[in-house]
């Protein structure tokens, strides 16, 4: 048997990874919070960038790696069940959750991870993205990053929408508490 | 194993600028293992940064956590030095592993944001005075004497002007914090 290509290892520790970021919360997430959550993780851990890169799409930084594991894993094979968007939802992308297979295998992955010095500040990081963005909405998520990202909003066919909508998006947000006065401010902001 | 803290800069700077009691400062960093990275250190006096006593007795762990919580705050240059979301970054990082004794944090927008953003830490966070008296009272790890000494400099220092805001205090709340811990750590060890 040929051992494996170098693309080969990437693509399987990759999946891994995906892994271990789906299994960080219990909750099922939608494709867009998820690949938004692997940016910022791509911008936080340089180990991150080997694996993915991302473009200014519809919907603002993009990954086609993300997408294409998340619809068709090669090696972990039935750990997360993809679910297409409703024929109403134009933004989410569908969404995505472990099986029960996969909760077991990430139980396992997890362990040997917490082994590995260099694995524990990821570990730590994926549970942070997903604690502090699952619960924004759609809309309040593509809000807070086109605004940090800028250069994120070229060909997207969303962000007019979402720009027009930001004195709403960002009220709820200060309801809920998840953004103080001064980022309310620049949210509202004409830029 | 010493229990571990992660504080922001200003708890650093309280001890060795604000009140100048490196001697406070270097009996926490025995008592406790001290958690920080480069925007922290960058925050800190380079007489301190620079001291090697204190680069041998603290613990630097280094990743961004400001690109973590970007959206949250903004892209204003401003913020991406800032030590205190390196704080909670770390914080969160040991918490998450079961070993988060205290996070101290002096300022309100990063208490808040950890307020509602992470319940889970929301227990650990403390002030500089907070921790002083956690750290007499709960843990026994600084003796009363140097406890009343720290706080009353402080308390010192806002009564004199000679420090707008030590330890990112002001005098809005000396009667609401400072002079409550320092009658708690009274009358603590009076009842002992």
């Amino acid at each position: 048997m040929n051992s494996p290509t170098q693309q080969e290892k990437k693509q399987r520790a990759f999946e891994f990874l995906i892994l271990l970021l789906l299994g960080a919360s219990d909750k099922k997430v939608s494709l867009l919070h998820f690949e938004k959550e692997v940016f910022l993780l791509w911008n936080f851990h340089p180990d991150i960038k080997e694996f993915v890169t991302f473009i200014s799409h519809y919907r603002g930084p993009y990954s086609k790696e993300i997408e294409e594991i998340i619809k068709n894993p090669f090696y972990l094979i039935d750990c997360w069940k993809y679910l297409p968007p409703q024929r109403n939802d134009t933004i989410s992308g569908g969404f995505v959750e472990l099986t029960l297979q996969g909760r077991e295998k990430y139980k396992i992955v997890y362990a040997d991870s917490q082994k590995n010095q260099k694995m524990v500040p990821l570990l730590a990081a994926f549970k942070m993205v997903r604690e502090m963005y699952d619960k924004l909405s759609l809309d309040e998520l593509l809000l807070l990053i086109y605004d940090s990202y800028p250069e994120y909003r070229k060909k997207s066919n969303v962000y007019e929408t979402i720009h027009k909508s930001r004195h709403v998006l960002a009220d709820k947000l200060k309801k809920k508490g998840f953004i103080d006065e001064e980022r309310y401010q620049t949210l509202i902001a004409s830029n | 194993m010493n229990k571990n803290i992660v504080a922001d800069s200003t708890f650093y700077s309280c001890c060795f600028c604000d009140i100048r009691r490196s001697d406070i400062l270097f009996h926490f960093l025995s008592a406790y293992s001290f958690h920080l990275g480069h925007r922290i250190f960058n925050e800190l006096p380079s007489s301190l940064s620079g001291n090697q006593a204190f680069l041998k007795a603290v613990t630097e762990q280094n990743f961004d956590y400001y690109q973590l919580i970007k959206p949250f705050f903004g892209r204003d240059p401003k913020h991406m030095k800032d030590g205190e979301y390196e704080a909670i970054g770390l914080g969160y990082l040991l918490n998450s592993q079961g070993i988060l004794h205290i996070l101290v944090l002096d300022d309100r927008r990063p208490r808040n944001f950890v307020k509602n953003h992470f319940p889970s830490l929301k227990t650990k966070v403390k002030g500089t005075v907070g921790l002083v008296q956690s750290s007499c009272c709960d843990d026994k790890l600084l003796p009363q004497k140097l406890a009343l000494e720290f706080l009353e400099a402080i308390l010192n220092n806002i009564n004199d002007g000679e420090k707008e805001r030590p330890c990112s205090i002001d005098r809005t709340i000396i009667g609401a914090i400072l002079i409550p811990a320092i009658t708690y750590i009274r009358n603590y060890h009076a009842e002992q």
